[in-house]
């Protein structure tokens, strides 16, 4: 019988090639779980706050959880942190496909990558052996390319490959980490943390079966939560992905529009969602490693041609960031851009920000075409779109160069009032779900461990019956309550770093998967025979440790704050008049909930009764 | 405010399916969310709305027969009809 650990981190020191296999006793994982809990402890630990993100003294830590050990529905997470280019703080994004399960089943728990190569390497883990490769012939290739490449040439067979494309070797603060060609570490800028390691992949393939505490039980759960999870789901997540939910996001005055000047955008939302997205695009699902649902799209455009393109569609998020916040309506061209990301390997979340961004200012005259390159772009403007994605992954002159460290950085350069427009926490970009929508987004983004993210945690959802019951979140919340958001914003953040420590699919929610079913998995695999207290006290734990981290890199309540147009009303649209009131009030009780002093600190009692060492 | 499902002369039967936050639309006579429903001649979804008292502007999407259509598409005996509300995730 076994915990579902291996109790053994890989350590790969590229400034010295040499590679490490460590210890980490299952206390540790008791307390920190996996992926962004074991993430934090590193950061935690080993990273001070003087350190750069693009400097060799950041580590970059790729880690699954306990449930790779399952082959269940929604398993095939895994983490990345590392101290954040954009924000200067805790940085950390999830992927699925194969790759975590690939690094789990090759006997280890984590990676950590220090350092930094003196040339262009590619990391191979093939079970125990691993080894440090030349990458000089892949360096300037796109992220699919490269993994085409690389995964090719080096001869074995069914292998999971991570990449960065030319964004990250640029150290474009926004470079995603591309995990085999359909899925994407896609937020706070890990790609570019990958380049200045000079990383262009990592490779992994896994043989050994993670030992369990109880698989008859394991097999069980995994089968029933399968069926639950699929029916539930089969409808419309799986037949019509995440841009199932653009019309209605938009109809909420969800999806920013205009870079969040505009309520809604019906006409638009109708073009870039389903059934026209799915029916245009011929898209089909397409899944990570043992899920279900299948929510990634698979499509194809053959014309017109100059957005003929396959592979990964769109989501929500890109439909809403490089859709609907910059006008943009045209689904073949949008997802033309969105490869283009892909290839490129960067977040659209912040590249459809960065261009919503530079209309405005272009249009109330905070910037002129002459700041990027001469281009005059316009609202909806497709074809400076396209040539303003090449800029700045290749950090031209103008938008590239400009745009390279982040939007607070462009901003700045342009003035206070580009600076009041750029809708951003932390340095982050905000994601597609717009607080005024939904108050409880409100105190997640000001308050999130990474900045603004719609997955750590994402309240939202407690508006449309995806509640937590075990955590105490047990009936519809209305949208528009900020009386009692600091809870639901807490317990929905204490839910996403739960899901990224154990590394599990947030979608499985929407189909039926609760705490409960994840602490019985949690169980079956470690033994631990933990209550649902001792579940959610860990995500607490974690949460608060990722605080502790941001604390230790500077973070207090000054940053702990909203774009200013998050609480300027609409006059139209559904939400009219609607927007977070009374913030400072809803941030002191949502200090006083988590244990935190007046100024966001956690409190040494709350530090002590969580166990942080 | 609830109903019951079975009313005199109704001659096409179709299924329906509320989505999660929709619950509390479901008839006091369904045992669960999927429930059958005898219903008249050309009425639209839009009509079936106003039946189970569902306010028209929280649905935010109708699959009919696994097609996504507006709610003045017309219902026809043995269709498969599920009615969903926000989702704002993803
Ligand atoms: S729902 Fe989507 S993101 Fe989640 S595991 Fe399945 S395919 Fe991957």
């Amino acid at each position: 019988m076994g915990s579902g650990y291996w109790e053994k981190v890989l350590r790969v020191d590229l400034s010295t090639a040499t590679v490490t296999e460590e210890v980490v006793p299952v206390d540790v994982w008791k307390k920190y779980l996996g992926g962004g809990g074991y993430g934090a402890k590193v950061l935690y630990d080993e990273v001070d706050e003087q350190t750069g993100a693009l400097e060799e003294g950041n580590k970059l830590i790729f880690a699954p959880g306990p449930l790779q050990a399952a082959k269940q529905t929604g398993a095939a997470k895994f983490t990345v942190a590392a101290k954040s280019p954009i924000t200067g703080i805790y940085g950390e994004s999830a992927a699925g496909a194969g790759w975590g399960m690939a690094l789990k089943s090759s006997g280890f728990d984590a990676l950590i990558i220090q350092g930094a190569a003196a040339q262009p390497s590619y990391l191979v883990i093939n079970d125990n052996s691993i080894e440090i490769r030349d990458a000089k012939k892949y360096w300037g290739l796109d992220a699919f390319d490269s993994s085409d490449q690389i995964l090719a040439d080096a001869g074995i067979d069914k292998a999971s490959i991570c990449t960065i494309g030319q964004a990250g070797e640029n150290k474009v603060a926004i470079a995603c980490i591309v995990v085999d060609k359909h899925s994407f570490a896609g937020r706070c800028g890990l790609g570019a943390v990958m380049g200045s390691k000079n990383l262009k992949a990592v490779l992994v393939k896994g043989s050994k079966k993670v030992p369990v505490h109880d698989q008859d039980k394991l097999t069980e759960i995994n089968r029933d939560i399968g069926k639950t999870v699929h029916e539930n789901t089969k409808d419309w997540l799986r037949i019509h992905g995440t841009p199932f939910v653009e019309i209605g996001c938009d109809s909420d005055g969800d999806t920013p529009t205009r870079n969040w000047q505009q309520a809604h955008w019906p006409e638009g939302a109708e073009k870039l969602g389903c059934p026209n997205y799915t029916d245009e695009l011929k898209a089909k699902p397409h899944s990570c490693n043992s899920c279900v649902i299948g929510c990634h799209r698979d499509i194809e455009i053959t014309e017109p041609a100059e957005y003929a393109m396959k592979g990964p569609g769109p989501e929500y998020e890109s439909l809403g960031m490089l859709g609907n916040n910059c006008l943009m309506d045209d689904v073949k061209a949008l997802s033309f851009m969105n490869d283009l990301c892909n290839r490129y390997g960067v977040d659209c979340i912040s590249m459809g920000s960065f261009l919503g961004f530079t209309m405005d200012c272009l249009e109330k005259g905070y910037m002129s075409p002459d700041d990027i390159g001469g281009r005059n772009l316009q609202w909806g403007d497709k074809d400076n779109m396209i040539a303003l994605i090449h800029d700045l992954c290749n950090v031209k002159p103008g938008f590239g160069e400009l745009f390279v460290n982040g939007i607070v950085p462009a901003a700045t350069k342009l003035g206070d009032k580009a600076l009041e427009l750029a809708p951003h926490v932390k340095g982050l970009d905000l994601p597609a779900h717009d607080p005024r929508a939904f108050f409880s987004l409100a105190l997640n983004y000001a308050t999130g461990s990474v900045g603004p993210h719609h997955e750590r945690g994402n309240p939202q959802v407690a508006t449309a019956g995806f509640l937590l019951p075990e955590a105490g979140v047990d009936s519809v919340v209305d949208r528009f309550e900020m009386e009692n958001s600091e809870f639901v914003a807490a317990k929905y953040q204490d839910y996403g770093t739960l899901t990224q420590s154990v590394c599990h699919c947030k979608f499985m929610l929407f189909g039926g998967y609760s705490m409960s079913v994840m602490l019985e998995s949690l169980n079956a695999i470690t033994g631990w025979g933990w209550s649902m207290e001792d579940m959610l006290q860990a995500a607490e734990r974690i949460f608060t440790l990722q605080r502790l981290v941001n604390v230790k890199y500077g973070v207090d309540r000054k940053d702990d704050t909203l774009p200013k147009v998050i609480f300027e009303p609409s006059v139209e649209g559904s939400r009219a008049g609607k927007c977070p009131h009374d913030f400072e009030a809803a941030l002191d009780r949502y200090y006083d909930l988590r244990g935190w002093d007046e100024n966001g600190i956690p409190k040494s009692e709350k530090i002590t009764e969580l166990g942080i060492s | 405010m609830v109903k019951k499902l079975m009313h005199q002369h109704n001659t096409k039967s179709i299924s329906v399916k509320l989505h999660a936050s929709l619950g509390q639309y479901k008839p006091i006579d369904a045992d669960s969310l999927t429930f059958d429903m005898k219903i008249s001649e050309e009425m639209t979804v839009l009509e079936l709305l106003v039946l189970l008292s569902i306010p028209n502007e929280i649905i935010k999407m109708i699959s009919l027969n696994d097609k996504l259509v507006k709610s003045t598409a017309t219902l026809s005996d043995g269709d498969r009809l599920i009615l969903f509300s926000t989702i704002a995730g993803g």
